[in-house]
């Protein structure tokens, strides 16, 4: 090969040297090499293809799975009507100490199931309390009725309410149903409007019995709302 | 299938994604390369080591094979500078010779003493040939890697050139004082 240099005896003899030649282990270790270096290629090839569609479809199925959920979130639980958000707890009440935190945890779930339970009872809530309220109706009874239910609805309209309210609506749970097992159906009524009544509406009811004299039911009542809003800002004429 | 294809026909298949090319080109090579670089380092953990080296170089560099050589002397040219490198990092000798003016004509009297053993004694001429590499493993090693292209890698001066970075009058100078050596250590030869 190379030209006249080369020496044919001694090229004879070189080829008549003991053969030597790689390990068989060695053969199989690169030839798996050179098989492994193509596998990969075809394989991310394959899968390539599918990536655009795979994509697609995902954020598809992200997208309306979210704007379902919203929507549910949105919705008014079996008819209730929406409420505004309760005031945001004071920061000294989220601060309370590591023991309570339990109730809080267990208090929503709670609350809730006797919102949902107590409105599958209640008859349709009636639509505004002052202005269609027959004058046979002693306005009393509504009045009394009002506070229980009114913290039971925010529990269930509003999960994420602010714990010191929620505890307060759920831990004397005892009382509260003993309580309303004695005034009868008159004040599933109530509990029906109430649950159906902002703050402000309260308070206008408040100002209404004032008005008329009762100042006993007008205070009985002030003193409900403020353990159901404990942050809510009294008007002047309130206080 | 592959048995009348080119090296570099194989080594393109290989390229484009046909596993069996590569196994047909190695086995082709491997036996040659392997003795190549087992005399070259003299170890055969060492020629282990290198041969693998070598191979997944090739495995690495199919994605940008193109034919610009004989298949052989690109091959040849990566063992080539594996060994360089090897070389450089062992701190052996080698590295020098090569890095030396090959046409240097105190190069001759460089090289190894002839050799002790008595060729004349050596009856079979497999031991004759076991001696034969000795002083082939004796050689300094640029003309030790030249005599080596040349037997196990049929390469021409040319190619010897390319596959190790010098000119032809470089390779035929180293090629001619291997050889002369040889003929001197094994004297019933000449």
């Amino acid at each position: 090969m190379s030209d006249d240099i080369r020496d044919e005896r001694l090229s004879r003899l070189y080829r008549e040297a003991e053969a030597a030649a790689p390990p068989e282990a060695l053969d199989r270790a690169i030839l798996a090499a050179s098989r492994a270096a193509l596998a990969p290629a075809r394989r991310r090839a394959r899968w390539q293809a599918w990536t655009l569609p795979m994509g697609v479809a995902a954020t598809l199925v992200l997208t309306v799975t979210l704007t379902l959920l919203v929507q549910r979130e949105q919705e008014p639980p079996l008819g209730e009507a929406p409420l505004p958000r309760a005031p945001a707890a004071a920061p000294q009440e989220r601060a309370e100490p590591g023991a309570e935190l339990p109730a809080k945890t267990a208090a929503p779930p709670a609350a809730k199931r006797e919102a949902v339970r107590r409105e599958a009872e209640a008859p349709p809530p009636a639509p505004t309390p002052a202005a269609s309220r027959p004058a046979s109706q002693p306005p009393v009874v509504e009045q009394k009725a009002l506070p229980a239910p009114a913290p039971e609805a925010v529990g269930a309209a509003e999960p994420a309410r602010p714990a010191a309210a929620m505890r307060r609506q759920s831990a004397p749970a005892a009382d509260a149903v003993e309580m309303r097992a004695k005034s009868a159906p008159l004040r599933k009524e109530a509990a029906g409007a109430a649950a159906a009544r902002t703050p402000e509406q309260w308070l206008e009811e408040i100002r209404q019995l004032k008005a008329q004299g009762r100042d006993q039911q007008a205070a009985e009542a002030l003193a409900e709302f403020r353990q159901a809003y404990p942050d809510y800002r009294l008007p002047e004429d309130l206080r | 299938m592959h048995e009348g294809m080119s090296d570099e026909a194989l080594m393109l298949a290989y390229r484009d994604g046909d596993a069996a090319a590569f196994e047909a080109l190695y086995r082709r090579w491997r036996s040659r390369l392997y003795r190549t670089l087992l005399r070259q380092c003299g170890n055969a953990a060492q020629a282990d080591e290198l041969f693998q080296d070598v191979w997944l170089k090739v495995v690495n560099a199919r994605k940008g094979y193109e034919v610009a050589a004989k298949f052989s002397t690109w091959l040849f040219r990566i063992a080539h500078n594996r060994l360089i490198d090897h070389y450089r990092a062992q701190g052996r000798a080698e590295v020098v010779s090569y890095d030396d003016d090959p046409d240097d004509a105190d190069r001759i009297a460089s090289l190894p003493a002839a050799a002790t053993a008595q060729p004349e004694a050596l009856l079979e001429r497999k031991a004759l040939a076991q001696e034969l590499v000795k002083h082939i493993e004796a050689l300094p090693a640029a003309q030790r890697e030249t005599f080596l292209l040349s037997e196990e890698g049929e390469l021409t001066l040319e190619e010897i050139a390319a596959a190790t970075g010098t000119s032809r009058e470089t390779a035929k100078s180293r090629l001619r004082y291997a050889v002369n050596k040889l003929r001197a250590a094994l004297g019933e030869l000449k």
